[in-house]
């Protein structure tokens, strides 16, 4: 009975001194990753979540990050500020974990925000759009432009390439739609134009006669629609259902492929703009890495998710490769002083206020494609 | 008045959609007098069968909606058998909650088949369009709008003259009646929860058509308004559902087209709740109602017993624990040491949101459990709570006790006013009322940007300072745990109290029998009314401690979810029963964080859980009082 247990304690003291060795040796560098991964907005989280995956492979086969491995945490958050709270506090009691990615609405990403801040764990977010989602603390970065700087660009979009004066903004219900249609329509108005209708789209709202017959009777030169993809397919196509041939102008969203699917021969003609193409011959490695593992094009999303985590992966090398320790606080202050860093959807230089200038685009929808404008 | 024309035309084109999803609901309702939320659920999949039938295995459109209809009815049957029938005879909210189980459970499943994108459908009808004016109809409409008037006509003589009809009817009006002559009343039921699903099947492959594309999320919002379109036509009515849902689909369209696209639903809904006040029975409600069935438990003006009439027959069965008052002063303080113990602050953020849902379970269970009045709206009362709080925090730098105070006073006042429409109201079109409350609370909170920032939300809400304790500032997270703790015992005790009192006798009377109560002599609607204003203040503070965890305060915290699952936890504790609410509360709230691992079987697996405990006790976990 003794000599049992002296083996099966030495056994078991064995069993957990092996790995626990191994890890000593390459004690994984830790990135949280959260975004609503079910629910409303599940395809938006999947995009981020394959992207990020995607990275931590090919960083992993390459070697790691200076022969330690990386390892991303998953968490879903359905887009729940409740949830996205808990996963910040489950990030901020992680040990070795040095840099979050999340979430996908800027309202779950700053649920997060002050827990991630006083842990001093670095957030950037590939597509917080609320233009005071980095004047939270120093701590919050994101990958997109903010909109304020974009409003000139939609501007010009449907004043000077599609030739309006009177436009329509049927824009979607939640924080990127309402900034994007309200500085959109001053940027238009400061322009010498005229916005004729400015309506929010319920998320998930499918049925867009009643609208449709509205824009008909005020017949506007465009129709400008920072609305996600999927409401906005069914926008075009009961549009172009109801006769109506007004040209259509959109914000970088509807570059998805996913657009091209769902409007079908309705999105021809829908000239956009973005910051991320699939057919530039620089972003090829990402894209046939990603089309061959998960068997679809990326879009605009799975970029910008890519370019957040290249970003704070990079800053860690640099904490490491200075010397100094590898802690939240040396991370942030590394992402914040990197050096201009050419990813998918274009440079990333952060300013003083943690935010990003991309040169945009111009694209338009022909034969079923998106080719250059 | 071309353009009115024209809108017109609109509302015709999606209300025959809802009327076509009503129709399952009345169909379901009529005969097993259950509301089934999977209904949703079951309509999204039969779009999606026929999706794959005809994307995978390249079947022609009519096999693929052939094959769809046949599935989606097996479903149905199946749906009764393992969700509802062993549930037969528990408290009635049992069977509504297994159904939302499910919906949840299908849900979920869906996304992880189909992904979670939205998915062209590969058939289409036909392009063409008719053009009248500026006002247009297409060839697809024309189609939807004739199966639906099949579907409709063949339903009713199914149900008048033939003999499976009227023994479904027998069924729906008296089942131990009809069963004494001789019908398998159990057949009965499969029937009706068959045809629901070949119904709902049918409708969703036609929505499919209509809007050319399928999402594992279209349950939901469709589910809701075929809903209100039962609703308003009257439960239980077949030609009231058709006619429901061409109302509300012109409603919501002249909505749209003269005060704005975003205030479409919470107009839709508003309709709903002046129509349940003078009409509760619905528009074509009253007489087929009593011929389905439906007066006992649908009917507003009289009733005989209420919706929960059975959980005082099951008290006498099993036994309710709860605790005294000064309960939960104990527990309090034992919490209380738990900070001392334990430094994960990721545990004390999980049990901080297991305090506030247990308040707000409690708070649920007060109108729901003790008042009898289920309540479908209580997020939209949490969100007033919170709301106040946010709006005021920062820019008038007010302290904690001066927002949580303005939260209190205002979310009861909401709440009491909110209660107004209900008194009328008893068992399901009361249900409905405060589902209609709670949708309209969402809106407001997503469309009054001005107040509220609607979809930008409130942000950097400061940390809290009580004044009353000189001035002390709750900023880490177990400061934070500490004052919510200490809210969440207060509102505790204050309301055991409140239930244990002859008021809380009172309310367990109106409960039982609103008429007896009536007859003798106790004021019923200010009863009533007193619930409302008590269960909204404590709505109101947990709502409040909620804005000051969070600092972030959006719309998306108060959905109609949020409503079904405090409903679902103040059931499963026990109705009436403060302990078990506050316990399934905690429990439900902190037990997503338990089941994290599972990744996007989490949501399948709650679902199960709920499932299963609703059969181990409908009665709720710690028995109903």
């Amino acid at each position: 009975m003794t000599f049992r247990r002296a083996t099966a304690g030495l056994l078991l003291a064995l069993g957990l001194a092996v790995p626990g060795v191994a890890a000593q040796a390459a004690e994984p560098i830790r990135v949280g990753f959260f975004a609503p991964l079910t629910g409303n907005l599940a395809n938006f989280g999947e995009r981020f979540r394959d992207s990020v995956q995607l990275f931590e492979e090919q960083t992993n086969a390459a070697g790691g990050i200076d022969g330690r491995k990386l390892e991303v945490i998953y968490e879903d958050d359905r887009n729940s500020p409740k949830e996205a709270a808990s996963i910040a506090q489950k990030f901020a009691n992680t040990p070795d974990l040095v840099l979050a990615i999340g979430s996908f609405t800027t309202t779950a990403a700053l649920a997060a925000a002050p827990i991630l801040t006083e842990a001093k764990i670095p957030q950037i977010s590939p597509s917080s759009s609320h233009p005071d989602f980095p004047k939270f603390s120093p701590y919050q970065f994101r990958q997109n432009i903010r909109q304020d700087k974009l409003a000139p660009l939609h501007a010009e979009l449907v004043l000077e390439k599609l030739k309006g004066k009177k436009i329509a903004i049927p824009y979607f219900q939640d924080d990127w739609g309402q900034v994007t249609a309200t500085l959109t329509k001053a940027a238009i108005e400061a322009r010498g134009g005229e916005v004729v209708l400015i309506e929010p789209i319920a998320p998930n709202a499918r049925d867009f006669r009643p609208l449709v017959s509205k824009i008909k009777a005020l017949n506007p030169d465009v129709i400008f629609l920072p609305v996600h993809y999927q409401e906005a397919s069914a926008f075009v196509q009961q549009l172009r259902q109801a006769g109506v041939t007004i040209p259509v102008g959109a914000p970088d969203p509807l570059s998805n492929p996913k657009f091209l699917e769902l409007a079908g021969k309705d999105a021809e003609g829908v000239l956009l703009y973005t910051t991320f193409f699939p057919d530039d011959p620089k972003v090829k490695n990402y894209v046939d890495a990603y089309k061959e593992k998960y068997g679809r094009l990326p879009d605009q999303y799975s970029a910008l998710a890519y370019d957040s985590i290249a970003v704070g992966v990079n800053a860690i090398r640099a904490v490491i490769k200075s010397g100094k320790p590898l802690t939240g606080e040396n991370v942030r202050d590394a992402i914040a002083n990197a050096p201009a860093y050419e990813g998918v959807t274009g440079v990333t230089k952060y300013d003083d206020e943690r935010e990003v200038n991309k040169k945009s685009t111009y694209i338009i929808v022909k034969d079923g494609k998106y080719v250059l404008y | 008045m071309e353009l009115f024309l024209s809108q017109i035309l609109n509302g015709l084109a999606i209300g025959q959609v809802y009327a076509l999803i009503a129709l399952g609901f009345s169909l379901v309702f009529g005969v097993a007098n259950i509301i089934n939320f999977a209904q949703g659920a079951l309509f999204m999949l039969g779009a999606f069968i026929a999706y794959s039938a005809i994307a995978w295995f390249e079947l022609p459109l009519v096999a693929a909606a052939a094959v769809s209809v046949v599935i989606v009815a097996i479903l149905g049957l199946l749906l009764e058998r393992i969700a509802l029938r062993p549930l037969i005879g528990a408290p009635y909210i049992a069977p509504f909650l297994s159904t939302l189980a499910i919906s949840t459970i299908i849900d979920q499943s869906a996304e992880i088949i189909w992904s979670p994108e939205s998915q062209p459908f590969p058939a289409a009808l036909s392009n063409t369009t008719f053009f009248i004016g500026n006002a247009y109809i297409t060839l697809t409409d024309l189609v939807i709008f004739a199966f639906g008037a099949a579907a409709t006509v063949a339903l009713t003589l199914f149900i008048s003259f033939t003999w499976t009809g009227r023994a479904l009817r027998a069924t729906a009006q008296d089942s131990a009646a009809a069963a004494q002559l001789g019908i398998r009343t159990e057949a009965m039921r499969q029937i009706a929860f068959g045809l629901a699903g070949a119904l709902g099947a049918l409708s969703g492959i036609l929505v499919a058509l209509y809007f050319q594309s399928v999402f594992p999320q279209m349950g939901i919002p469709f589910g809701l308004k075929g809903f209100a379109a039962a609703l308003l036509g009257g439960l239980a009515s077949i030609p009231g559902a058709v006619v429901g849902g061409l109302l509300l689909g012109i409603g919501e369209t002249l909505a749209s087209a003269y005060v704005g696209d975003s205030y479409r639903d919470a107009i839709a809904f508003t309709l709903l709740l002046l129509m349940l006040l003078v009409k509760p029975n619905g528009l074509l409600g009253s007489k087929r109602l009593d011929a389905l069935g439906g007066a006992g438990a649908a009917a507003g003006a009289m009733p005989t017993t209420s919706l929960l009439a059975s959980s005082s027959s099951q008290q006498t069965a099993i036994r309710a624990v709860y605790l005294p008052a000064w309960g939960f002063l104990v527990v309090g303080i034992a919490f209380a040491t738990v900070p001392l113990v334990l430094t994960s602050t990721y545990v004390l953020q999980a049990l901080i949101y297991g305090f506030i849902f247990a308040l707000l379970a409690v708070s649920t269970s007060l109108v729901s459990g003790s008042v009898g009045i289920l309540s479908i709206g209580h997020a939209a009362f949490f969100g007033v709570g919170a709301y106040a709080v946010g709006i005021l925090a920062r820019p008038y730098g007010l302290s904690a006790d001066a927002t949580l105070l303005v939260a209190i006073a205002l979310t009861a006042l909401v709440a009491v006013v909110a209660a107004i429409p209900l008194l009328r109201l008893t068992g399901h079109t009361a249900a409905l009322g405060t589902l209609a409350i709670g949708q309209i609370g969402f809106l407001v909170f997503l469309n009054w940007v001005s107040v509220t920032r609607g979809p930008m939300g409130i942000l950097n809400i400061p940390h809290p300072v009580l004044e009353i304790l000189g001035g002390a500032r709750f900023a880490t997270t177990a400061q934070k745990y500490w004052l919510v703790l200490g809210f969440v015992v207060i509102g505790l005790v204050i309301a055991e109290r409140y239930v244990s009192s002859p008021i809380g006798r009172v309310w367990r009377a109106i409960r039982e029998d609103r008429l007896a109560a009536q007859a003798s002599g106790l004021p019923v609607k200010r009863y009533i009314l007193l619930a409302f204003a008590i269960s909204g203040a404590l709505a109101g503070l947990a709502g409040g401690l909620f804005a000051y965890v969070q600092q972030v305060v959006s719309p998306e915290s108060f959905t109609v979810e949020t409503s079904i699952l405090v409903l679902t936890m103040a059931v499963l504790g026990g109705l009436g029963n403060f302990t078990g609410a506050a316990v399934s509360g905690f429990a439900l709230a902190i037990l997503p964080e338990f089941l994290r691992g599972f990744a996007e079987w989490r949501m399948i697996i709650y679902g199960l859980l709920l499932l299963a405990a609703l059969r181990v006790r409908p009665q709720g976990l710690l028995g109903a009082r």
